[in-house]
């Protein structure tokens, strides 16, 4: 079994009062990442408070747009300075605020925003799993219509009956 | 100055054996279960194909219409998911790495074709499957 | 006042066992600041998990780094089964165990040779990785590699390990521990060895706290952090473990800490043999992580503490797979424990983080 853990969606705006109420409160970050979705970038931070309740309290700021700008955490974390050069690097977001700035230069990488890049294995299966999911909701859809169908059915021929009756 | 702390050790290293082997004139006695190289039993193999898809390096390469199985060995990790999941099972991991070459190889392996009695027994098997099928369904139309 | 000067340390250095660069600005011989770099052996490997499904995964999770082989494989496959909410045997939890602590035993044995070659000591350098040699002779008796094990499947174990062999480990490592003692006076009580550690890179405990530092480097200046504490897998199991500190704050506590924590893994080991049950050590996994989940986990490696975050959508693909190593927590510290230092010192504070890049990196 792993580590207690929550996970929690959050707002951009909210982020960095949240992180100062942690830094305050004695936790500690442990993590920063982001996730590449098409609609966005989902980002999460991690934070927890060693010899409290040990849970590993995740937050989600989802769908944040492609190259916009997010705020820095170093002010109350200054430990996360290479996970958020890495965010810069890697996804291509802009992090404002930032206590030591590699200015997109962290990993010297040959593309800009590699992880952004979506490969045509990745779109393939992409494409193929949400193919299998429309067809699962419209099967769903029609056993829903079918069920409805069949409960209206009984009630009119147990009129008939009592009528009989 | 203070004693010398590494004392009995540099003693023994001095007046005992030394703690390595001279390699390549002698060889240190390898432990059962070493991993070294992906040998196949031809003979048995089904051409699945289940372990070209397991493979995480893509090494192997599994033919079913030429009949042959082939490996990468340089692309071999040694990680042993094939010999996990081949069903038969007739994949095992032998000891002796691939040594150093010049050139990228393929090693590949054929199925033997099949020997004179091997057709004839399948003949056999064949047309007595399809005597029991024939018998089967008269015997179902006569309870009709 | 002298001038500053900037002299680039890394990446290639014959003390350093992994690339990092680190920029100095030096004045008269004083460190002033140091700013460091890395990204010479980022790989890209978080992509990979588009094209290797999840079972194939846990074979490159392994390669990301030689030293914590073991670390990432088990942490990965206790993440991916949190994922899919598999409930592994237990003997293969008390199996996993074993496999990591002989990790840590190897990996500070590694790093206590690397601290004596950096301040000159080849002898003592020579005499822990032939001690060294002795763990990584086990762990090819019990999985068939010395550094990259493959031994930790999704599910479980590949290999079931049996009572005589389990009796070796015990034989060896006591065996080990005889000679070690030797090794660590001579780390603890020379008066040379001393004059280089006691005293240089000092991270005070509100500094440690700020930066987030995790591992044996957080724990020489009374940080207790440590992830055995919190009860994953067979850790949950021990009868009782307190995690070693010091409150010296400089590389002698470093130093410190990781020699007694060899003993407390062979104790710990010794443990796991004595209560492991019987059973079977693997279950298969079926079907793929749902769409949308996530799970995360976390492990202590000898280096610190280590994160792993899953996330699935519904194909045997991973969605996300992001494994967050301790040192990248502790260059910040690092750098903070530069300021101030004299350019020869820098070598030796360096390597009490214990750097770790390619995990780093990936």
């Amino acid at each position: 079994m792993t580590v207690k853990q929550t996970f929690t969606d959050i707002e951009l705006s909210e982020l960095v009062d949240l992180a100062a109420e942690k830094q305050a409160a004695g936790y500690r970050c442990v993590n920063t990442h982001c996730v590449n979705g098409v609609d966005g970038v989902d980002i999460i931070y991690t934070f927890v408070v060693d010899g409290g309740d040990d849970v590993y309290e995740n937050y989600r700021v989802k769908n944040v747009p492609h190259k916009s700008h997010i705020p820095s955490i170093q002010g109350s974390f200054p430990g996360v300075f290479p996970f958020e050069n890495e965010t810069q690097d890697l996804y291509g977001l802009t992090v404002d605020g930032m206590l030591l700035d590699f200015h997109f230069n962290f990993y010297s990488t040959d593309m800009s925003e590699p992880m952004t890049v979506i490969t045509p294995e990745k779109k393939a299966a992409m494409e193929k799993a949400a193919k299998i999911a429309k067809a699962k909701a419209a099967k769903a859809a029609k056993d829903a219509q079918a069920k409805a169908a069949a409960s209206a059915a009984p009630t009119m021929t147990q009129a008939e009956e009592g009528e009989d009756k | 100055m203070g004693s010398f702390k590494l004392g009995k050790m540099t003693l023994k290293s001095l007046f005992g054996k030394p703690s390595t082997v001279l390699y390549p004139f002698e060889e240190k006695p390898l432990p059962a279960g070493i991993k070294g190289h992906i040998e196949n039993d031809i003979a048995a193999c089904t051409l699945c194909g289940t372990c070209s898809r397991v493979c995480p390096s893509g090494a192997l390469a599994v033919d079913r219409k030429e009949g042959t199985w082939s490996i990468d060995r340089f692309r071999c990790v040694q990680c042993g998911s094939c010999v996990l999941n081949c069903p038969v099972p007739c994949l095992t991991m032998a000891p002796g790495y691939q040594k150093p070459s010049r050139q990228i190889s393929r090693d590949t392996l054929e199925k033997p074709a099949p020997s004179a009695e091997e057709l004839a027994a399948k003949e056999a098997a064949k047309k007595a499957k399809i005597e029991a099928a024939m018998k089967a369904k008269a015997a179902r139309e006569a309870a009709k | 006042m002298g001038k500053a000067t900037i002299i680039p340390f890394g990446p290639q250095h014959p003390v350093l066992p992994e690339p990092l660069h680190l920029d100095l600005v030096v004045e008269d011989e004083t460190v002033i600041e140091a700013v460091p770099q890395i990204g010479f052996i980022h790989r890209g490997l978080e992509k990979l998990t588009e094209t290797r499904d999840y079972n194939q995964f846990i074979y490159i999770a392994e390669r990301i780094c030689g030293i914590c082989a073991v670390g990432h494989s088990l942490g990965y496959a206790e993440t991916v089964e949190g994922l899919m909410g598999l409930e592994v045997p237990k003997r293969a939890s008390y199996l996993r165990v074993i496999l990591h602590e002989m990790s840590r035993i190897h990996s500070h044995m590694l790093w206590m040779g690397l601290a004596a070659d950096a301040f000159g000591f080849e002898s003592l350098f020579m005499h822990c990785w032939r001690l060294r040699e002795r763990v990584l002779d086990l762990f090819e008796a019990m999985t068939g590699g010395r550094v990259i094990l493959s031994a930790v499947r999704v599910g479980g174990m590949v290999r079931d390990q049996d009572a005589a062999t389990l009796q070796h480990v015990q034989e060896v490592l006591e065996g080990i521990k005889g000679e070690y003692d030797e090794i660590c006076r001579a780390f603890l009580n020379d008066a040379s060895v001393r004059s280089r550690l006691v005293g240089v890179g000092v991270i005070e405990h509100d500094d440690a706290v700020k930066f987030g530092m995790v591992g044996p480097f957080a724990r020489a200046s009374n940080v207790v952090n440590d992830v055995r504490c919190k009860g994953t897998g067979a850790y949950a199991e021990l009868s009782d473990f307190t995690p070693i500190t010091s409150t010296d704050c400089d590389c002698f506590a470093r130093v410190e800490v990781r020699a007694k924590e060899i003993l407390q893994s062979i104790d710990i080991i010794e443990e796991m043999i004595a209560r492991i049950p019987e059973g079977p050590v693997f279950e298969k996994p079926k079907g793929s992580p749902s769409d949308g989940a996530m799970a995360c986990g976390a492990l202590e490696q000898p280096r610190g503490e280590c994160y792993y975050f899953a996330q699935g959508n519904g194909t045997k693909y991973l969605e996300r797979m992001r494994m967050r190593t301790p040192t990248s927590m502790n260059l910040a510290g690092m750098a903070a424990a530069l300021k101030g230092c004299d350019l020869a010192d820098v070598n030796m504070i360096v390597l009490t983080i214990d750097p770790c890049i390619s995990c780093t990196e990936r």
